[in-house]
């Protein structure tokens, strides 16, 4: 069994022209022995929220079975618009992505209705720290974004919504004195934080996660811009014993999605 | 007759721009523009055909007023000209690059072809030109003196360069969208290149259309002058 925590519908103009035919994706999961995929779609990452969302919940309606919808959320058109992506259609999770969209976490009383229904409605919460590994720091340059969201902020945040589950979304490092110092202490005292690995990329940090916080870490792959094996052969090739392999290919995603009544069984 | 010769009407979610079609054409009517060429190219971060459609489809309700031209991205080859074939079938009037946005380069070879399929149907390239991309926006003007470039921007903080290569590149039309703003870029930029290659933009929906309109209605220019430029220009090089 393989669940990926983090998967892209939609094109990507930057770098590929990605997959927009649900069927095409399918046959890539299927290829990869993908069995669920917690799917995003590209243009209500980066372009348009509302646009995005909805032509992804059509795109995938009938394979509901095989896909975790993420609702893209900015704050900015309101809780009403959140809502709704909520109660008339079938997302199961909201992405937030504070740099796109020109925000910080530290604006609590800005979010605070959004953690509300969040919270209400056993919504997981995904925050984007980057976005396959190069499109904040591109857009920043352009002079359209804040460089790569820090990951200080979303541990604060973590720790004040203690009772909401929250996942960072493509977080790299080259340090491992962060993975030491911040990452694997703040994740050890935040129980309600998980990594997605698509964007780890040095070797032997998922090694160092999976000693430290083995019930935190989920297989993502940032398919179909990124080609889905490379990262599970992170997995399947790690150093790591077989238990705790299934735990990142799926049992944490299960337990982190399925507690939230997210995965129709 | 006031054209817009740029306007991007895509929704700009990290300002928190999301303007409904009424609105933009309400916005039009607050400022008497008559005309506007519309493009999407946020789109190029994900799908500009997702985006052309949607200039294709405010194009087909309210034909009087918009001017679509079709933005394309240059890494999706073979596919960009078929794209650029639906968009001029569907009655666009030209081709919109970003660099920035695409970062694909104007001088790099995956341009090129976008550029020869603009020469044989006749029709405008319309060029983002900030201060990063002058040197390659130099670079294919000189490559295709037989193709027509409206450069946006100009520049921005380099347009007194940008407008001093134009006066010798006669295929080069400057346009004001953007964000120079700075007293007497307009009389320079005429001064330049003359009152028939210089036009008015405002880059609205990201930048208020007031003010490029105000610095030209405001300017030490002529009568004459100012009437080329808020509209007859664009009018002759788009043939409307």
């Amino acid at each position: 069994m393989i669940i990926d925590s983090n998967s892209y519908l939609g094109r990507w103009g930057l770098r590929t022209k990605g997959i927009t035919k649900v069927e095409e994706f399918l046959k890539i999961m299927d290829k990869n022995k993908i069995d669920i995929s917690v799917v995003t779609s590209t243009v209500a990452l980066v372009t348009d929220t509302k646009e995005g969302n909805l032509w992804l919940i059509k795109e995938i309606f009938p394979y509901l079975n095989r896909f975790i919808p993420v609702a893209c959320i900015n704050p900015i058109w309101g809780l009403k618009e959140t809502m709704e992506y909520f109660d008339k259609y079938p997302f199961k999770i909201a992405r937030i992505s504070p740099s796109l969209h020109n925000y910080s976490l530290k604006d609590i009383v800005f979010l605070n209705p959004f953690m509300d229904l969040f919270k209400e409605e056993n919504i997981p919460l995904y925050i984007t720290v980057e976005v396959c590994y190069n499109f904040c720091s591109i857009a920043n340059k352009m002079g359209f974004s804040p460089p790569i969201y820090p990951i200080s902020e979303i541990i604060n945040f973590a720790e004040q919504y203690s009772s909401q589950k929250i996942v960072i979304c493509g977080y790299d490092t080259q340090l491992f004195s962060e993975v030491n110092n911040l990452l694997i202490p703040s994740f050890k005292k935040c129980k309600n934080l998980f990594i997605e690995i698509s964007d780890i990329l040095v070797a032997g940090v998922i090694e160092k996660l999976v000693k430290e916080i083995p019930n935190q870490i989920l297989l993502g792959t940032g398919n179909a811009i990124n080609e889905p094996s490379g990262s599970i052969y992170k997995v399947k090739f790690a150093k790591i014993t077989d238990e705790e392999k299934e735990k990142i290919l799926f049992r944490n995603a299960e337990k982190v999605f399925s507690s939230e009544n997210v995965i129709k069984k | 007759m006031i054209i817009d010769a740029h306007t991007c009407w895509n929704t700009y979610e990290m300002k928190g721009i999301r303007i409904s079609e009424e609105e933009y054409i309400s916005a039009l009517d607050q400022f008497g523009i008559d005309m506007a060429m519309v493009c999407c190219p946020f789109y190029l971060l994900t799908d500009v055909s997702l985006g052309n459609n949607r200039v294709l489809k405010l194009m087909k309700k309210y034909p009087s007023r918009i001017i679509g031209f079709s933005t394309l991205n240059p890494l999706f080859g073979k596919e960009s000209i078929e794209e650029l074939d639906k968009c001029i079938k569907e009655g666009m009037k030209g081709i919109k690059l970003h660099c920035d946005l695409s970062q694909i380069p104007y001088n790099d070879p995956l341009t090129f072809p976008i550029v020869e399929k603009a020469i044989e149907l006749n029709i405008p390239l319309f060029l983002h030109t900030g201060e990063d991309s002058i040197e390659e926006a130099k670079f294919i003007s000189q490559k295709y003196p037989e193709a027509t470039f409206i450069f946006a921007h100009i520049g921005n903080t380099k347009w007194k360069q940008m407008s001093r290569f134009a006066k010798e590149q006669k295929n080069i039309i400057l346009c004001l969208s953007g964000t120079i703003f700075e007293q007497g870029f307009l009389e320079e930029a005429v001064s330049n290149v003359g009152d028939e290659r210089v036009i008015f933009g405002s880059d609205f929906v990201l930048v208020n259309l007031a003010i490029n309109l105000g610095i030209i209605k405001n300017s030490k220019l002529s009568e004459e002058s100012k009437k080329k430029i808020l509209g007859l220009n664009i009018k002759r090089t788009l043939k409307l």
